[in-house]
C-alpha cells in the first residue's frame, strides 16, 4: 500500500496530485488541510501516511511528524527526495550525457541575462542568466508564454523536454514522489540519483523526452 | 497673397489690380521635404528590422522521442 499526502500550495502541487492519483504505483492520495477538493479526501495530519508531497509546507509537515517528503526545493537534515522540479528534471536528463556543455531551462517570466540559449520552436532563442543549483550551473531563460523546457547539450547528444509549464512542473514533482516511495528510509537524495527511474516515471505520466545527435 | 500689377493693365487706366498667387507651387515645395524624410525613415526602420531578424538563431531541429531506459 502506498498512501500519499499532498500539501497543496498552488496549481503545480494540485497537478502533481492529479498525476499521482491515476498512477499504478499509488494506492491513495489525500490533500493536507485546509486544502479541499471534490476529487480527493482531506486529512488534518500526515501521520500514518507514507510520504508528504509539495514545497515548503510539505517539508514543514514532514519534519514535524517525522514522515519522508518529496519536494520541489532542497532539504536540510530531513529524509526524502528533493528537487522534484524542472531543475531536477534537467539534472536527471544530464545523467548519462557525455561531457555536458549546457544545462538550460526555459520558464515563463521576465526575460533577463545577456547570454543566448536556443530552444526548440516555439520557444526559440532566449536570453538567460546562470543559476547555481546543488553545485551545478544552469542557464535559466525566462520569457513570455506558458511553455517550459529543460535541455541538456553534451558532446555526443542533446536531450530536451518541452511542454506546458504547469504540466511539466507538476509531473516533475509527481515523478519524484513515486521514486521517493521506494527510496532507502532515512536518507535525503536529489531526483537525479535515480535518474532512470525518475525519467521513466515522468514519461509514463505524459512527458516526452526528445533526443538528437550533437552533430545535427 | 496677391501682388499689385504696375504693367500694361495699369497703363490702360485701370486702377492697381490684384492677381491671385499660383495655387500649386507653394504647397508642393512644403510636401517634397516631408516625402523625402519619410522615405529615409522607412528605409532605416526596414534595415533595422531586417538586421534584428537575421541575428536571431534558430534551433536546427532533428529531435526524436526516446525511451529513457
Amino acid at each position: 500500500m502506498s498512501r500519499l499526502v499532498v500539501a497543496v500550495e498552488g496549481e503545480v502541487t494540485m497537478r502533481a496530485a492529479q498525476s499521482l492519483v491515476v498512477h499504478p504505483g499509488v494506492d491513495q492520495v489525500a490533500l493536507l488541510a485546509p486544502a479541499k477538493s471534490v476529487h480527493f479526501p482531506t486529512v488534518t495530519s500526515p501521520v500514518g501516511w507514507d510520504l508528504v508531497i509539495g514545497s515548503e509546507r510539505a517539508a514543514g509537515a514532514g519534519r514535524k511528524h517525522g514522515i519522508p517528503v518529496a519536494v520541489t526545493g532542497t532539504l536540510d537534515d530531513q529524509p526524502g527526495i528533493f528537487l522534484g522540479s524542472p531543475v531536477g528534471l534537467a539534472l536527471a536528463l544530464a545523467v548519462g550525457v557525455d561531457m555536458v556543455e549546457t544545462i538550460a531551462l526555459a520558464q515563463p517570466g521576465e526575460a533577463s541575462g545577456d547570454s543566448t540559449v536556443v530552444f526548440p520552436s516555439p520557444i526559440d532563442a532566449r536570453t538567460a542568466i546562470v543559476e547555481h543549483h546543488d553545485g551545478h550551473d544552469i542557464q535559466v531563460a525566462r520569457g513570455q508564454g506558458n511553455l517550459a523546457a529543460v535541455m541538456v547539450m553534451g558532446s555526443d547528444r542533446h536531450r530536451v523536454v518541452l511542454d506546458d509549464n504547469s504540466f511539466l512542473t507538476g509531473i516533475a514533482l509527481a515523478a519524484a514522489a513515486v521514486v521517493g516511495l521506494d527510496s532507502e528510509p532515512g536518507t535525503a537524495m536529489p531526483v537525479w540519483t535515480r535518474s532512470a527511474d525518475y525519467l521513466q516515471t515522468a514519461v509514463s505520466m505524459g512527458l516526452v523526452i526528445g533526443e538528437r545527435s550533437a552533430a545535427a | 497673397m496677391g501682388r499689385v500689377c504696375h504693367g500694361p493693365i495699369a497703363a490702360r487706366g485701370a486702377s492697381a489690380a490684384v492677381i491671385p498667387a499660383s495655387p500649386t507651387l507653394a504647397p508642393m515645395n512644403r510636401i517634397k521635404p516631408l516625402l523625402v524624410a519619410g522615405a529615409i525613415a522607412a528605409a532605416v526602420i526596414s534595415f533595422i528590422r531586417l538586421r534584428l531578424t537575421e541575428d536571431q538563431p534558430v534551433d536546427p531541429g532533428g529531435w526524436k522521442p526516446v525511451d529513457p531506459a
